[in-house]
Parts: C-alpha cells; sequence; structure tokens
C-alpha cells in the first residue's frame, strides 16, 4: 500500500491514514479536522492523548477548536469511549458505537470520524476482531455522507495486519514524502500547511530538499518550515531553505530546534524580510 | 610539506579516513570523542558543524575523500581535515570563502582556523578551548530604574535556558536590562542566538532596551566576527550602562530585526 491520495483531497469514504512518526500523525488530523469543520462537518476524533492535550496539539497547528467543541460540532475523547470496553475490543461494542455516530449526524450535512489504532498495539483483548470491524465500517459508510480516518503507525504495526486491514479501504492516505530514510525524513505538512525536516540533513539530500521547498513555494500564503526534529542541517541546506524564504511572497515561519537555529543565525536569517524565526519547545 | 604533516604531537584521539559515502557516521564519531574530551554540548554542536563543512568541502573539492583527525593540546580540542587535492590540483581558491559558504561558517563557530593550501592538497586545523563544564552564575541587581543581570561562566547550549529564563523574569520586572558579560568566558553559536532572542524581547517592550556591558576582548571580537557588534548597544562598564540616555538602537541598515 502507497500513498494514494492526499489527506486535503479525501471525500465520504473509508480511508486508512499510515504513518511514522507522531507529530505526523497530529498534522495530518489537524489538516482532517480543520477540512471538516470548514465544510460545516461534525467531526469526532478518537486520540490516544488526553481530551485537553489533544486540543492544545491542535491549537499549537493552528486550530482553535474550543468553539466547536462547545457547541458538539467536535468532539474529542479516548479510545476507551467509543471502540474499546473495559480494556478490550469488541466488535459488536465498536460497531453499535460507529451505528450511533453515523445516526447522530442530525442537523450536520457530514460527519467526519477519526480513529487513533495504536491501541491495537497494546495487548488487548479481542484485537483479532479489528479485521472484521474494518470490513464493517465499509458495510456501514455505503452511501452515507460521512468519512472515517483510521490511522495506523506505519512502523509499529506488524506488515501482516497492515495488509489485512488495509485491504477493507478503498483509499489510503499518508504525507507526501520527498525523502526517507533512517537518517533523513523530508515530508509535506499539512497543518500549518508546508514541509517538515526531521533527523539530519546535508548536501547529499539537495535534490529532495528543494523540491519540497519548491512544492511549498507552490502554496498561497504563509508557510512553515518545521525542524523541531532536526538535530543537524549544514550551511548548504541552511542557505537552500533561507533562500527559499526570501522567494517566497508570504511570510515564511522556520521553527527550529535549539541545535539548528543558531545556524540560520548565523547565516543572516535575521535579515531576510518575511523570514520569521520560531524556537521549537523541547517536547 | 605534505598532506600528511603529522598532525601533533599529541595522539589522536581520532584518525579516520573518509569519502563522501555520507558524512553522518563521521558527525556522530566525532561528537562522541568531543563529549568524551570534555567539550560542552553547544561546543560539540559547533564543532561536528565545522568538521562537517570541512570534510563536505574535501569530498566536493578536494578528490572525493579525505582525512580528519582530533586531539588534545594546551586545554584545546583541535580538529584537522586533510585532502590530497586530487579533485582541482594547484587552484588554491577552489575551497571558497565566499559570505555563507561553509568554510565562512566555520571561521564564525570555532576559536581559531588555519587553512593551508597548495599542489599537495588542503588541510585545515580548527581549535576550540576546552573550558571547566561551571554553571551559567546570575547575579540580578537593580542599578537606576535597570535591571541588571551579571553573568559569571560560559553561555553555551547548556545554560541558555538559565539565561533565558532569568530574562524572562527582568522582562517582568523592567523594560530596561544591562548583561554585564565582564566575568563572562566563552559564549558558543546558541548563546550568541539567545543574546540576540533577548533583544528580540526586549525591543517588543514598550521603551524596551538592551544592553551588554564589559564583554572581554575575545568576546569583542566574537562579536565583531559574527557581525553582531554594530547590533548590540555595548559599554564598557555596567556604569556607564545605565548613565546613557536612551536613543534608538545603532542603525542595523533598515534590516527587520
Amino acid at each position: 500500500m502507497t500513498g494514494g491520495a492526499q489527506i486535503t483531497e479525501i471525500g465520504d469514504d473509508h480511508v486508512c491514514l499510515t504513518f511514522c512518526e507522531h507529530e505526523e500523525l497530529l498534522d495530518l488530523t489537524a489538516a482532517f479536522v480543520r477540512d471538516g469543520l470548514a465544510a460545516g462537518a461534525k467531526v469526532v476524533w478518537l486520540s490516544g492523548l488526553e481530551p485537553a492535550a489533544a486540543l492544545a496539539e491542535m491549537a499549537g497547528r493552528g486550530l482553535t477548536l474550543i468553539e466547536a467543541a462547545a457547541e458538539g460540532r467536535m468532539v474529542v475523547g479516548g479510545h476507551e469511549e467509543g471502540l474499546l470496553l473495559d480494556r478490550s475490543f469488541d466488535l459488536e461494542h465498536a460497531t453499535t458505537w460507529l451505528k450511533r455516530q453515523v445516526g447522530g449526524i442530525n442537523g450536520f450535512p457530514r460527519l467526519r470520524i477519526a480513529l487513533d489504532m495504536s491501541w491495537a498495539l497494546r495487548p488487548v483483548s479481542g484485537v483479532e476482531q479489528l479485521p472484521g470491524f474494518e470490513e464493517r465500517v465499509g458495510e456501514l459508510l455505503e452511501g452515507a455522507p460521512v468519512s472515517v480516518l483510521c490511522q495506523y503507525d506505519r512502523d509499529r504495526f506488524d506488515p501482516v495486519t497492515l495488509a489485512s486491514v488495509a485491504a477493507s479501504h478503498p483509499v489510503s492516505v499518508a504525507a507526501a514524502t520527498y525523502h526517507h530514510d533512517a537518517v533523513l525524513r523530508i515530508c509535506r505538512q499539512y497543518a500549518p500547511p508546508g514541509i517538515r525536516i526531521a533527523g539530519e540533513i546535508d548536501h547529499l539530500a539537495a535534490d529532495p530538499l528543494a523540491m519540497a521547498l519548491q512544492e511549498a513555494l507552490r502554496l498561497d500564503g504563509d508557510i512553515t518550515v518545521n525542524m523541531a526534529d532536526l538535530h543537524f542541517a549544514d550551511a548548504s541546506s541552511i542557505r537552500m531553505i533561507i533562500e527559499a524564504a526570501r522567494a517566497h511572497p508570504g511570510t515564511t515561519t522556520l521553527r527550529c530546534g535549539p541545535a539548528v537555529l543558531p545556524r540560520f543565525i548565523l547565516l543572516g536569517a535575521f535579515d531576510v524580510p518575511g523570514l520569521r524565526l520560531a524556537a521549537a519547545h523541547e517536547r | 610539506m605534505s598532506a600528511e604533516r603529522p598532525a601533533s604531537k599529541a595522539a589522536p584521539l581520532l584518525d579516520l579516513e573518509f569519502d563522501g559515502g555520507g558524512l553522518y557516521a563521521l558527525r556522530s564519531t566525532v561528537a562522541a570523542h568531543a563529549l568524551e574530551a570534555g567539550l560542552g554540548d553547544g561546543w560539540v554542536n559547533d564543532l561536528v558543524g565545522a568538521a562537517h563543512e570541512l570534510a563536505a568541502n574535501a569530498v566536493v573539492h578536494g578528490g572525493g575523500r579525505g582525512r580528519l583527525r582530533l586531539w588534545k593540546e594546551h586545554e584545546a580540542l583541535h580538529l584537522q581535515v586533510s585532502d590530497s587535492g586530487e579533485g582541482n590540483p594547484g587552484e588554491p581558491a577552489r575551497w571558497g570563502d565566499s559570505e555563507g559558504s561553509g568554510l565562512w561558517m566555520v571561521r564564525r563557530m570555532v576559536d581559531q582556523m588555519d587553512l593551508r593550501t597548495g599542489p599537495y592538497g588542503t588541510i585545515v586545523t580548527i581549535s576550540l578551548a576546552i573550558t571547566d563544564a561551571s554553571r551559567l552564575r546570575i547575579t540580578i541587581s537593580e542599578v537606576q530604574g535597570w535591571r541588571v543581570l551579571a553573568l559569571s561562566g560560559d553561555l553555551d547550549l547548556r545554560t541558555v535556558p538559565d539565561l533565558t529564563a532569568a530574562v524572562s523574569e527582568a522582562a517582568g520586572a523592567s523594560s530596561r536590562l544591562v548583561l554585564d558579560l565582564a566575568e563572562v568566558a566563552f559564549i558558543d553559536s546558541s548563546g550568541f542566538a539567545a543574546l540576540i532572542g533577548v533583544r528580540q524581547t526586549f525591543e517588543a517592550l514598550p521603551s524596551g532596551a538592551l544592553v551588554l556591558a564589559a564583554p572581554s576582548e575575545r568576546l569583542t571580537r566574537r562579536l565583531r566576527t559574527l557581525g553582531l557588534y554594530d547590533r548590540f548597544r555595548i559599554h564598557l562598564t555596567v556604569a556607564e550602562a545605565v548613565s546613557v540616555r536612551l536613543g534608538g538602537y545603532p542603525d542595523t541598515g533598515g534590516s527587520s530585526w
């Protein structure tokens, strides 16, 4: 299973989202939530986080959800509230929960549901019923104005499980990736729009970096280069990023961790109009 | 003279050959040895950055490979990168030093840099002093309506959070701040970045002002190399700093920060 659709392009469907890092999952979820609310949909998100922490993560990506949550348009919950019953997975319980969500759509033109599946990595009884549940989701959604986004960690789920659940999803989604190896990952960031660079970067990655920056420059408005998890950047990469910021008509925010921020300053980032340096908070 | 000139009488901590097959391993090896030799975190960052740029130059311009040596002598770490010059013999200008180049950045990250080039190749040696891993001590006082933070120790990646905390506390108490640098021995590139951050914090306050006082000769030289000297209000003593009338900041040539 490969990328396929983009998170910003999905319609009423049963979608399998695969991701590599937690940061990437939250980014893709933020885009799904943002686009859903903008289209007037009700959004339900069962995350692996405490609801307050989940809302804070969304706020950090430019989404203020307090109002939507107060109005019931945005519902944030944990796994226990929908899929699990007494810490075990029960096919009937989960199906009933999903039916209730679809039935409770009244007053909203559409419904979007994001399901974090990381609970299935824990020793949970009944997890063998998961592929059966994924099959039922497809049947339940038939013709309904509902999209369900099932979120699977590509590195932590074993390939057999991933393959068996993926088969039930007509659409698959992943972050557009420009480079991925053991040392470096460059991918699109969807909320806020831009790119994300994690690991260590040097001149060997000049081509994928150039391509990622070019595509980011085509986005309208302000862009972000998220380097919160970048631990090394050489002079040539930093120059390329600064030049991209100079060429971008909108504001370019460079979100940097403590290892690379000084390099950007050294190479004159403060003197570039429209460039904003932001320190990434340590996690 | 040849590129095989011995680096030093001191036994090397590290002596390795590298090629273009990825400098990730070289970076992590240099980092591990520098930490082991007692260099502070922030300085390790600078040393690794410098080592990478030098090795990348050897790979790109010096024939595709080179040799890196690291040794400790006279309370300093010395790192030498040499290439055979096979790439571009007889063209000493090939290791470009224009603004923003790798070499240009190396000059700004280390205490000392020595570059020799010729038909035999290029040898660059850089040095970083090893300082006591003492914490940064910050003494707070009020002088004529100014908040004065007297810093003592090193301002580097490890101690920047201490400064940042003291500065945000100070910003709540007064809009005018003096950083007394008389007792500051070293500042690494994270430290300089933090100073710029402090300036931005105080610039954003109504009638805010930041003055740096009493930097040592060595610090003054570093501030000049970094192009930062003209961007801060700098006075020789704290007394002088608090007695001047406030005007605008030094002209930064219309730059945005």
